[in-house]
């Protein structure tokens, strides 16, 4: 029997490189390049996969967290898995005690890995199926209908209405078969509402695996490529994410009561977002209008009424506005109504793809960032209020998103917040950051929590924190420091991400006895100062197995050729002349 | 020949304000001032071809080609925006470009793309972003030719005369005060794209001054590749003990110092990343009984050579921190106030 694959992997590279590997094996095999969309294919109508191979680092959620989702799932609990890692023993140990066999195989893996590891895991279930006496049942089919039949009935018409001039291209081939009537009554025969209900039933599982969430609330509209539904399971800001990951053309209407905003989305990016309510959409618009005769603000209120036509694209067309302003002040207008909007409670929502938009979206548009959005949102009141109830521990530690580079085009960050985000990294934790960034410790847990909603940074798991802090992190000087050595490289060490703190020597004595106490990163000798002694306490260093790490540095105060090649045959690492440079430490310390 | 008023000989800088926060905005317009440029500020344009507007919005005003642009990047951003990359590539192809970087970088400044990219790091004050900006837009050599001599001299301090000038992987600026006569001119330097930047400083006052021809063979026996015993003879036959010598090699990646002024007159190395931050070099000339040393170049390496006392002395390292031309101001600005004979270099790797 055929078995079932899942490989979940962003990389197209390893999608298409563990295909190839596995082309020869009995499987069909099923994709996904995110950890949501891995977990709805985990458990979606084609069956429960045999086998996950499973990316560490996913655009969306990291690997452990798309294993623990699979354990917590009865279905999917037992189901083996085989993670891809550049990453090491931190990983690993992450995944200990998972009830699922989990084996591993490190990036960059050649095809006999997969093939080897893949084949071992279905050998192995093989094995237990034979050995098993009681047959297994497979789970009844879920009877969903989302539907009602004046709804079915609604959308046959709409189908059929969309797919009549294809009907009628069909060849006469019926005809041929000795039936006189034309295509289009086949169609509209075959057609019936219980024919498309028993379709939009069947995408049911689509729908959730798209949306991420349950299927649309209310019957698909009319038009083409149309969806529409209440934004109660997501937000809008989600359905724009989604439209923007398929790169669709066309228009969004959101509703919250009576207040209605049309965002024009040209290949998945916002261009122009405009309120059907003139004076909510002025509000706050701080552009100095000249005096405007009645019926002309009457008219270009009544313009945005009834379509949508911003209320300054009218003033603008007629001459009482600069049109050079005028794309900045619809985009700022336009984020606004978009952001009053998607923070109502309750929201209705309308796709249509649409190829064109109307002449003033073409020519003032502005992209508005979604993701720029998400983050305003959670600025405000109600989103606070949201961060609030999920803000980190003071013990949390956080790191740059994987795709923090691209991601960051995306936002305009406050000062505060980019005071925050250029301090997360080096095991920095939410308390460090707080008293770094010299923010109040709620405010500097709330950028950290906004942050991490809109996916700038995330969480570092506390094994791999801890066993990052367990190294050295001192570094040990003997110098004379006449010249001003130890205090600009007591703060280079401290301004690193992962600071290390400077230790004197107290003496040339007992170097070696001194190392072995603090266990440092790295020593530091001056070689004139502390002559046969540095070149004793090297040699000791080298003989100890335990002290391979060290890095162990010369520093001469006169250039002498023959003094270098002395010292570096004498075992130390590396015989820099004043005044050194701090890189060059820096290079051996990362090393 | 045209006669350019001192407005129109100044350099043109473009600001890319948009993006920027309004606070560092104010302190690059002073910094601007404070360096002696034209700026002119671009605040971007919500259509798809700002570059070439602003390239005719500069012809229309009569300014020269700009020299320089500044731009800002924020904190975690790892790329050039797109429209600065537009503008650079496209519309102003030989543009220069200042980065401010709002994150630390690894050095004070970074130097990519052959020079023509300069990434500022923290603290973006209005001297550092001055000092940087007079670097940038200093004379600038050709990209195969060399200039040679004193340069133009600026005669606007009085006793004290100037020259500053800019290579790929440098910036360099001599100064003389207390002279009256032919013989106390500036401190020659040779630059080009091949040769690297050599500056000779007149360490015996009563020496014969140096044809241009001779100053561009030390130039080139600084820059040849030989055993540094054999340069340092030839540099001997050459310079004796009548002058001193600073090379910066053409990749930036070394100093070569000939030095036969003896270890009283001080030959200071300044770096916030190096260890110690200043360093008198004259004193391991005295130990080592060379006239020569190599040693690793790094960016934001400033090398201060004088003849004699400057009265800035204690201050040099606190000015060091904003940057070669703030060094060269502090010492011209003190001799104005107590002129004394003295001529000086000061040298620094981008």
């Amino acid at each position: 029997m055929t078995s079932r694959l899942l490989v979940i992997d962003d990389s197209l590279t390893v999608r298409k490189a563990v295909g190839l590997a596995l082309k020869n094996i009995d499987a069909t095999i099923d994709y996904a390049t995110t950890g949501h969309e891995g977990l709805l294919k985990a458990t979606h109508h084609h069956g429960i996969p045999e086998l996950i191979l499973l990316d560490f680092v996913l655009p969306d959620m990291r690997g452990i967290d798309v294993a623990q989702r699979l354990s917590q799932d009865a279905r999917t609990a037992n189901v083996p898995i085989i993670l891809m890692t550049a990453k090491d023993e931190n990983v690993r140990e992450l995944f200990k005690g998972m009830r699922a066999q989990v084996d591993y195989v490190s990036k960059p893996f050649s095809p006999d890995d997969i093939v080897t590891r893949v084949q071992a895991v279905l050998d192995k279930k093989a094995q237990a199926a034979t050995a098993s006496l009681r047959p297994s049942r497979p789970p009844a089919p879920a009877s969903v209908s989302l539907f009602s039949f004046r709804q079915k009935e609604t959308a046959a018409k709409s189908l059929f209405a969309s797919l009549r001039p294809q009907f009628a291209r069909i060849p006469d081939w019926m005809a041929q078969l000795g039936a006189n009537q034309p295509a289009p009554y086949f169609a509209r025969k075959f057609l019936t509402p219980e024919l498309v209900g028993q379709v939009l039933d069947a995408l049911v599982p689509v729908f959730k695996e798209v949306l991420g969430g349950a299927g649309p609330a209310e019957p698909v509209e009319e038009g083409e490529g149309s969806l529409s539904g209440k934004a109660t399971g997501w937000s809008p800001t989600d359905i724009v994410k989604m439209i923007r990951a398929s790169g669709q053309t066309g228009e969004l209407w959101l509703a919250a009561g009576s207040r209605k905003v049309v965002a024009y989305l040209r290949r998945g990016e916002v261009l122009l977002a405009t309120s059907h309510d003139p004076i909510d959409y002025c509000r706050d618009a701080k552009v100095a209008l000249p005096a405007l005769a009645a019926d002309v603000r009457e008219r270009a209120e009544a313009d945005q009424r009834s379509s949508g036509k911003p209320f300054f694209v009218t003033l603008a067309e007629r001459g009482y506005l600069p049109t050079t302003d005028l794309a900045p002040l619809l985009q700022r207008q336009g984020k606004r109504s978009l952001l009053d909007i998607i923070e109502a409670s309750s929201v209705r929502f309308f796709w249509r793809e649409r190829p064109t938009h109307p002449s003033y979206v073409d020519a003032y548009g502005l992209r508005i960032s979604v993701d720029q959005l998400e983050l305003e949102l959670f600025r405000r009141p109600s989103g606070r209020a949201t961060v609030e109830a999920r803000l980190p521990k003071t013990e949390a530690v956080f790191e740059r998103a994987e795709n923090f580079s691209r991601r960051l085009r995306d936002f305009e960050l406050s000062a505060e917040e980019r005071r925050i985000l250029s301090l997360v990294g080096g095991g920095n934790s939410v308390q460090t950051l707080t008293n770094r960034s010299g923010l109040p410790a709620r405010e500097a847990a709330h950028i950290v929590a906004r942050l991490l909603h809109v996916g700038l940074i995330r969480e570092r798991h506390v094994a791999a924190v801890a066993a990052e802090t367990k190294r050295p992190s001192a570094v040990m000087i003997l110098e004379p420091d006449v010249e001003g050595f130890q205090a600009p490289l007591t703060k280079l060490l401290q301004n690193r991400a992962e600071p290390l703190s400077l230790v004197a020597f107290d003496s040339d004595k007992d170097i070696f006895a001194a190392i072995l106490r603090e266990r440092p990163r790295m020593v530091i000798l001056n070689a004139d100062a502390a002559g046969d002694a540095a070149v004793r306490a090297v040699a000791q260093v080298r003989k100890a197995d335990d002290l391979s790490h060290l890095a162990v540095v010369a520093v001469l105060d006169t250039p002498s050729r023959e003094k270098v090649d002395e010292l570096s045959a004498a075992g130390f690492d590396s015989v820099l002349t004043k005044p050194i440079t701090y890189v060059d430490l820096e290079r051996l310390l990362v090393a | 020949m045209t006669n350019q008023s001192p407005e129109e000989s100044k350099s043109t800088v473009v600001v890319a304000s948009h993006r920027m926060p309004e606070s560092l905005l104010g302190d690059i317009v002073g910094a601007c001032e404070a360096a002696g440029v034209r700026r002119f500020l671009w605040t971007g344009d919500a259509t798809a071809a700002p570059a070439t507007q602003l390239v005719s919005w500069l012809a229309a005003t009569g300014a020269p080609p700009p020299a320089l642009l500044v731009a800002w990047l924020a904190a975690g951003e790892r790329r050039v925006p797109d429209d600065i990359v537009e503008l650079m590539t496209r519309s102003m192809p030989t543009i220069s470009l200042l980065l401010l970087c709002e994150e630390p970088l690894v050095r004070p400044t970074v130097t990519i793309q052959s020079g023509r990219v300069t990434l500022l790091s923290p603290p973006l004050s209005a001297g550092r972003i001055a000092a940087r900006i007079r670097a940038l837009t200093a004379n600038t050599v050709s990209a195969t030719g060399s200039l040679l001599g004193a340069g133009p001299a600026d005669a606007r301090h009085g006793p004290v005369r100037t020259s500053e000038r800019q290579h790929a992987n440098g910036w360099v600026g001599a100064m003389t005060c207390g002279g009256d006569t032919p013989s106390d001119s500036l401190p020659l330097v040779v630059q080009g794209t091949t040769e690297g930047l050599t500056a000779l400083l007149r360490v015996d006052p009563g020496a014969p001054l140096l044809v241009d021809a001779e100053a561009a063979r030390v130039a080139d026996a600084m820059r040849r590749e030989e055993p540094d015993d054999e340069k340092e003879r030839k540099l001997r036959d050459m310079l004796g003990g009548s002058y001193a010598a600073l090379h910066l090699a053409p990749d930036g990646e070394d100093w070569i110092v000939y030095w036969p002024a003896g270890p009283e007159v001080p030959l200071r190395i300044l770096s916030p990343m190096r260890l110690p931050n200043a360093y008198n070099l004259s004193n391991a000339f005295g130990k080592t009984g060379s006239l020569m040393m190599r040693f690793g170049a790094a960016s934001g390496d400033v090398v201060v050579a004088l003849t004699g006392a400057s009265g800035a002395e204690d201050d040099i390292a606190k000015a060091v921190a904003e940057g070669g031309p703030a060094v060269l101001d502090l010492l011209t600005g003190r001799l104005r106030q107590g002129p004394r004979k003295v001529s000086g270099i000061v040298a620094e790797v981008r």
